[in-house]
């Protein structure tokens, strides 16, 4: 391991702790109260639900993250000035999607998108993208990738994404997230 | 699939352009101003070379010797008597733009061959290009002391995002005074040499309100540098319709233009559908008889471009342009693919399904394919259901 990520991980695990962040347990399903859908996380993780959406991570947030939210059509690509419907195909919005990362202040440097293909989220037809960037200068400038699965709901856009620095960080941990993705259903996780 | 973010290209087109403009600002403010004409012409000139170096490191220049050989024919033919003296190239950039250096080379965007409809509108570019270099605009611009527009007439493009401070230098300093004026005499020695030559006056006029219209449509904020806003662009249109009002004709060499540039040009139209650039294929393509010079792709483009654009009505005219590209070019698959997504969107089914069917059957192992089986398979469970 490199100083930068220890460094890294110095800084973002004592906000992990702070945060709300809970142990996953992998035998029950975990979502935020607020919308609804349910996951099973990888064991060993942390998890929180405080807001809208999902987050987890292994070793702090800027070293692996999957999220998971479901975003209002409207909303969803605000920067790319793109609006999705529930008829949106998982072609057209994983177009949508990535315009909306090329666009606004916070748009991703180097973006390359190394592969887009048909998949499923939550028994729905959807789109798996998997992009390669760098974080800004201000996070490291780390090489980072990125797989998200993406799918039109009649809510919103329902995105899965899990990314992670490509050193190191990236391989050790994606079947975890197609794991977890597939577990995801559009149901609210048990009280 | 893999493709660039967009901005890596037009960002490095923008910094070694700045850098162009950074080498005039350096001769400009470095101690030495007392020099002498020589010794200023040489600093102007090394600092030049320099930028225009990093230029072709970059892989910016289109690099296709048949085109920049065409290019420099039509150069040759409008300035005769700087033979060889004054290159042309072709630059990589999707823009309707061409600007000149102080080393006499002339850079020719692929995205004006795009937009150009002859050789004599060319020529026209060419010829109010060749004016900035043949009335020694950079160095008299240096030695002035007033105005940026020095080393390069026209690479202003960006400049702005890249430089902080040097835009506004740019757009606010007394450049616009000398310009407006350098501007007026390229665009004289431009129409002298392009009549002297044998072409058609009267292709000056539509390249300026074909810019101006452009500017206007996709609301740029300020307009390619070869057509500097200064004087104004109708202006200056109606300035060279008048100036060939009663001429008496000449050549317009389309068939040979294109010829020579197509290649460049459809690469040109590939690179704004990559970047979704709805507005600027609009404005590339929606002329009547413009898209059918793309044949089979220009309708099914023109149709993109409606689709990106995205606004009032446009998904009805993206509609009706893959249509028309079906109906033209039957065997055309990318056509049936973009009419199928949008009948999904709609939730149009059946017309969904037949249309994406005729896209897999015709373009079985294209990258889109496996989302159109994904969409079909979708679209009639939904019927089933």
């Amino acid at each position: 391991m490199t100083r930068r990520p220890i460094a890294m991980l110095a800084l973002l695990l004592p906000g992990l702790a702070c945060a709300g962040w809970k142990p996953v347990d992998p035998s029950k399903p975990v979502g935020p109260g607020k919308a609804d859908f349910s996951v099973l996380l990888p064991d060993g993780w942390l998890y929180d639900t405080s807001s809208n959406s999902l987050s987890a991570s292994h070793d702090g947030i800027g070293l692996n993250q999957i999220s998971i939210a479901i975003t209002a059509h409207k909303k969803a690509f605000k920067e790319a000035k793109k609006e999705s419907t529930p008829k949106t195909t998982p072609e057209d919005l994983a177009e949508d999607y990535i315009a909306e990362l090329h666009a606004g202040p916070n748009a991703l440097n180097d973006l390359v998108v190394l592969s887009n293909e048909p998949a499923e989220l939550a028994g729905k037809p959807a789109f798996r993208l998997h992009l390669k960037y760098r974080a800004p200068q201000s996070a490291g400038g780390a090489q980072m990738e990125s797989v998200t699965i993406g799918t039109a709901l009649e809510t919103g856009v329902m995105l899965a994404t899990y990314q992670a620095p490509s050193i190191h960080y990236f391989d050790r941990w994606i079947a975890n997230f197609d794991t977890a993705a597939g577990s995801l259903s559009l149901s609210a996780p048990p009280k | 699939m893999a493709c660039t973010a967009r901005d890596s290209p037009s960002a490095q087109r923008r910094r070694a352009l700045a850098g162009l403009l950074g080498a005039a600002l350096f001769v400009w403010n470095s101690p030495g101003r007392a020099i002498s004409e020589q010794q200023q012409r040489e600093r102007i000139l090394f600092e030049t070379r320099e930028q225009e170096a990093h230029l072709t490191s970059l892989g910016l220049l289109y690099g296709n010797a048949g085109l920049d050989a065409y290019l420099q024919s039509v150069m040759d033919r409008l300035y005769p008597e700087r033979h060889g003296e004054y290159r042309v190239r072709a630059f990589r950039d999707t823009e309707f733009n061409a600007f000149a250096v102080a080393t006499g080379n002339i850079y020719v965007n692929t995205g004006a061959l795009l937009r150009l409809r002859n050789e004599a509108e060319l020529a026209a570019v060419m010829g109010h290009e060749g004016g900035h270099l043949v009335d020694d605009h950079m160095y008299r611009g240096i030695v002035a002391a007033k105005s940026v527009a020095r080393i390069g007439s026209a690479f202003t493009l960006g400049l702005t995002t890249t430089l902080p401070g040097l835009g506004s230098l740019v757009n606010y300093s007394t450049m616009a005074g000398f310009s407006r004026d350098f501007e007026r005499e390229a665009d004289h020695t431009g129409f002298e040499r392009l009549t002297a030559a044998g072409y058609d006056p009267k292709a000056a006029a539509p390249v300026f309100e074909r810019i101006a219209h452009e500017v206007s449509e996709r609301r740029l904020k300020q307009p390619p540098y070869v057509f500097a806003d200064h004087p104004k662009l109708l202006d200056r249109a109606h300035t060279f319709a008048a100036l060939a009002d009663g001429s008496h004709g000449g050549e317009l060499r389309a068939d040979e233009f294109i010829a020579a540039t197509q290649e460049a040009r459809i690469m040109a139209l590939e690179e704004i559908h990559e970047h979704k650039d709805g507005a600027e294929l609009i404005a590339v393509l929606a002329d009547e008889g413009v898209a059918a010079q793309f044949a089979p792709a220009g309708e099914y483009l023109l149709g993109e471009g409606y689709r990106f654009r995205a606004t009032d009505g446009d998904e009805a005219l993206a509609l009706e342009r893959y249509t028309r590209s079906i109906e033209r070019y039957p065997d055309f698959a990318p056509a049936y693919g973009a009419r199928g997504r949008l009948h999904a969107r709609r939730g149009e089914r059946d017309r969904a399904i037949a249309d994406l069917e005729h896209f897999v059957a015709l373009a079985p192992t294209a990258r889109e394919t496996p989302f159109a089986r994904q969409t079909i398979d979708r679209l009639k469970r939904e019927i089933a259901e």
